[in-house]
């Protein structure tokens, strides 16, 4: 049997026993000839003999459609064959569905290629169950509830409709076998169990649905020597059977398969016939697209067999066998929860008190927050006022509060940086002083209140005179400033400028329902000709106004020293 | 009288209901146990299995076996049982005669079971001109016949019909009797395994030939029978899944009462849409598909002289006894 595995070190095998491949050398030289060898495995639930009638024709039938390929019949029983598979020295296996659920464990991309037909009769058989049985002469065992106690044989407890199919039909019945129960497994042979019940070394046998009838066929088995337990009323399925039904036996490759080998095999199963010597010696109708095992695998949750065994039994015994120390552990982790319980209740009892004292003093410190916030209101209009104040003293500083002109202060800080700039640029700055003519008589005449309105409207005619890059300011009393920046023609092109300005202040203002004229005189200095720097240049204008007057009212003239210039 | 006859998918089954007669010894007016009749027909048997696994309360569900339609309308009639197993057409029928009637829920949809065959000689549908069409006299045949003649471009006279119930349908088609039979599985089945041509079948007409559980109105307002039919509708939904999960065990346990073998049981739901709670709540939408499928029915029925006033469709469907959400999620 074993040999059979040795010969499988075809392509195929990603990895493997070089050690294997060693032996084989030695052990079949004629094998290794062989282009590609693909082990066929079968779970053995019969005698060897028997397995290899049952399948040898199936592996000639795959050898003749794959071609190029040796295909190897492997029997074993279903704990030699998982470890097989482990070792990747089978490749394709036919076994239980639930040995095959069990077996995916090793490898979850491990999936079905086809699912068995079995037939009889020329009828195909599309489920599977178990049969719990027992010799008709114990007349007293024909029901399920007589089990527990009994001496029970089953071929393998990864046998679906030998083990798992029965377990499950007692569990829905409520009747568990229990530790008291013997349970013997007879390493996967079905024939075995029904020996052994035969012969009185079991009382109750598990086997497949079919066994029983398949013995009785070799004649094996006489008729009417054993009683199908719980025998399920299903006139139309061809064996006896105790249990529900599940999906036939899979064929499934090895993760190692690669998937071109898998597709072929695969192929090559779907088109096996009914009426080939293949099919007729497995006692099959054939194969078919692999059915959905999850009835299966839900079975063996319920259960908690192998994949699905590693939830601890709940069994107070065996948890102090198994798990003693945890036990100890978790009972020493117990009664610590317990006075850290206790612990936290206290704390709890002194946070609630400490909760309440807070929540006292939060609400008084949200009144404080709101008084507090009411002080900082208040606190920002006295700053907003105080700001606005600023501005208004700001003003003060720099501008003349009755006609809002610019006042000495800010002309002469004005003046120096033009002077500054025409140094740099090489531009021409005129500085002109105004005097009114007759502003005294004016003011002695109507009063400050018409002295003051004949200022205002005098600054404003001024202002409205300048282009928008002078400046005008005034310097006190009937005294005004002009500042002309950036000039580039000098006199000649001020000359007009001037004139405009003497016109605009001639036009007669109203002053206490009168009519009066006013004057002025315009002296006019020059950066850098009669000085350079604010000071002076004041000083020139202020001389050259004093002449303008001079000559008579309503003049302008340019400081001395100047090149003959138009005058009026 | 047209349903006085063998109906549509009853003779298959009056032969294997005749096994089942035992179960109808106890056949009592119904009280405080809800009153079931149903003949076998693979929708209709999910219940029956429900029933056999304990999955429904022996106690408050009574499950009597009918050998026809027939049977299962007539029990209805006389107020023998509370509600009935019935085709669509079969339950307008009865609302048309003036029973107070509620649709509960969706068994199955044809969707390729029922088919108009003919012989292999026929290649389309243009050539039933002049040709014998065995058809059933239902309003489900009737309307299977008219709906492949308007494809084909046909009218009524222009073919044949003969009336033919089911269970002739296979000798008159060996005997040449016939060039055509709309009919359904298992004869489908049969004939196309002795090269009949499916012509047009039920998937042309999707949503229409629909299987229901109609129940009188006045179980619906009793406490004990809704609960009743709250379980034996549990129930069914309960071996559906099973169906679903572990068919290999459902065939054979169905196979007891519809005949053949677990194979044969399986093949028989080929063709049959079987709704779970979900796609019933869909179906028995108000407004939904069954109520539009009722008025179509309606219609044809009216015009062919199956029924001779136009019931009130209104109020038929009652979805409340689909289980609940939280039994949907489980």
């Amino acid at each position: 049997m074993k040999a059979g595995g040795l010969f499988a070190c075809g392509s195929w095998r990603r990895r493997g026993g070089r050690l294997l491949c060693g032996l084989l050398l030695c052990l079949g030289p004629a094998a290794a000839l062989a282009a590609h060898t693909l082990v066929l495995g079968v779970s053995a639930h019969r005698t060897p003999e028997q397995m290899r009638q049952l399948w040898e024709p199936l592996a000639t039938y795959l050898e003749q459609r794959l071609g190029d390929t040796r295909v190897k019949l492997l029997a074993l029983p279903p704990d030699a064959l998982a470890e097989h598979l482990v070792r990747q020295t089978v490749d394709i296996v036919i076994t239980d569905a639930g040995d095959y659920v069990s077996l995916r464990r090793h490898n979850p991309l491990t999936s079905p290629l086809a699912t068995i037909v079995p037939s009889t009769d020329g009828k195909r058989v599309i489920g599977t169950g178990g049969v719990i049985f027992a010799r008709s002469d114990r007349s007293a065992l024909h029901a399920l509830q007589a089990l527990p106690g009994l001496r029970i044989a089953a071929p393998h407890p990864s046998s679906l409709g030998g083990y798992q199919a029965q377990l499950m039909t007692l569990l829905e019945n409520g009747i568990e076998l229990g530790a008291e129960t013997p349970l013997r497994f007879l390493d996967g042979a079905h024939d075995a169990v029904v020996d052994a019940v035969l012969s009185g070394e079991a009382d109750v046998g598990f086997v497949r649905s079919g066994i029983l009838e398949a013995l009785g066929a070799e004649a094996r088995l006489a008729p009417g020597a054993l009683q199908v337990i719980n025998a399920q009323p299903l006139p139309s399925y061809p064996y006896a059977v105790s249990t529900r039904l599940y999906p036939n036996a899979p064929v499934f490759a090895g993760a190692h398969v690669e998937p071109e080998i898998a597709r072929r095999v695969a192929a090559a199963l779907m088109m096996l016939e009914p009426d080939t010597p293949a099919a007729r010696a497995a006692g099959i109708a054939g194969f078919e697209p692999a059915v959905d095992y999850e009835s299966v695998e839900e079975l063996l949750r319920t259960l908690r067999l192998p994949p699905y065994d590693l939830t601890p039994s709940f069994d107070l015994d065996d948890i102090w066998v198994r798990h003693r120390s945890a036990v100890v552990l978790g009972g020493a982790g117990l009664l610590a929860i317990s006075l850290l319980a206790l612990a936290l209740g206290l704390t709890n009892r002194r946070l609630r008190t400490e909760k309440a004292t807070l929540e006292r003093a939060r609400l008084a410190l949200a009144a404080s927050v709101r008084q507090h916030r009411d002080t900082l209101h208040e606190l920002e209009n006295e700053r907003a006022r105080l700001q606005a104040q600023e501005k208004v003293l700001q003003g003060l500083a720099h501008f003349d509060p009755l006609t809002g002109l610019p006042n000495r202060r800010l002309f002469s800080d004005r003046l120096s940086h033009a002077v500054a700039r025409a140094q740099r640029t090489g531009k021409t700055v005129a500085v002109g002083f105004v005097d009114l003519d007759a502003f005294k008589p004016i003011n002695d005449r109507f009063g400050h209140e018409a002295g003051d309105r004949v200022l205002t409207d005098v600054a404003q005619r001024l202002h409205h005179s300048v282009r928008a890059t002078d400046s005008v300011a005034r310097l006190g009393g009937d005294e005004f400033a002009l500042l002309f920046d950036e000039l580039d023609e000098g006199a000649t092109g001020l000359a007009p400028l001037l004139e405009r300005i003497l016109h605009a202040l001639a036009a007669p203002i109203e002053v206490g329902g009168e009519l009066v004229k006013v004057s002025a005189s315009i002296g006019v200095a020059f950066f850098p000709q009669h000085g350079v720097d604010e000071e002076a240049l004041m000083q020139a204008a202020d001389q050259a106004m004093y002449v303008a007057k001079a000559r008579g009212v309503g003049r302008y003239h340019f400081a001395e020293a100047q090149p003959a210039s138009p005058r009026v | 009288m047209p349903y006085d006859t063998l109906n549509r998918r009853e003779s298959i089954r009056t032969l294997l209901s005749l096994l089942c007669l035992p179960a109808l010894a106890a056949c009592s007016p119904p009280g405080a146990t809800l009153a079931v009749s149903a003949h076998p027909w693979p929708g209709y048997e999910l219940m029956f299995l429900a029933a056999r696994e304990g999955w429904i309360d022996a106690g408050p569900v009574q499950l009597r076996a009918a050998v026809s339609a027939t049977e299962s309308m007539q029990r209805l009639r006389a107020g023998t049982v509370d509600a009935a197993a019935l085709t669509l057409d079969e339950t307008i029928k009865l609302l048309a005669e003036g029973l107070d009637l509620r649709v509960a829920l969706v068994f199955n949809v044809s969707s390729g079971a029922d088919a108009l065959i003919a012989k292999p000689h026929i290649a389309n549908l243009h050539e039933l001109r002049g040709k014998r069409i065995g058809v059933e006299d239902s309003a489900v045949g009737a309307l299977m016949l008219q709906s492949a003649l308007d494809v084909a471009g046909l009218r009524r006279t222009d073919v044949v019909a003969m009336p033919l119930t089911f269970d002739r349908h296979l000798a008159a088609w060996a005997r040449d009797e016939i060039d055509a039979v709309v009919s359904f599985e298992p004869v489908r089945g049969v004939l196309l395994r002795e090269h009949g041509r499916v012509l047009f079948d039920s998937t042309a007409l999707p949503d229409t030939i629909i299987d229901v559980l109609a129940v009188s109105a006045q179980a619906i307002a009793d406490t004990d029978k809704r609960h009743a039919l709250r379980q034996l509708i549990d129930g069914h939904f309960l071996a559906l899944g099973h169906l679903r999960k572990n068919p290999a065990d459902a065939a054979y346990r169905l196979a007891a009462r519809l005949g053949d073998d677990g194979p044969a049981a399986l093949q028989s739901y080929r063709g049959l849409i079987l709704p779970d709670e979900h796609a019933n709540r869909r179906l028995l939408e108000q407004r939904g598909q069954l109520q539009s499928s009722a008025h179509k029915l309606t219609a044809m029925m009216l015009e062919w002289g199956h029924i001779t006033r136009r019931p009130e469709l209104a109020r038929i469907i009652d979805d409340s006894l689909l289980p609940h959400a939280e039994v949907l999620a489980r």
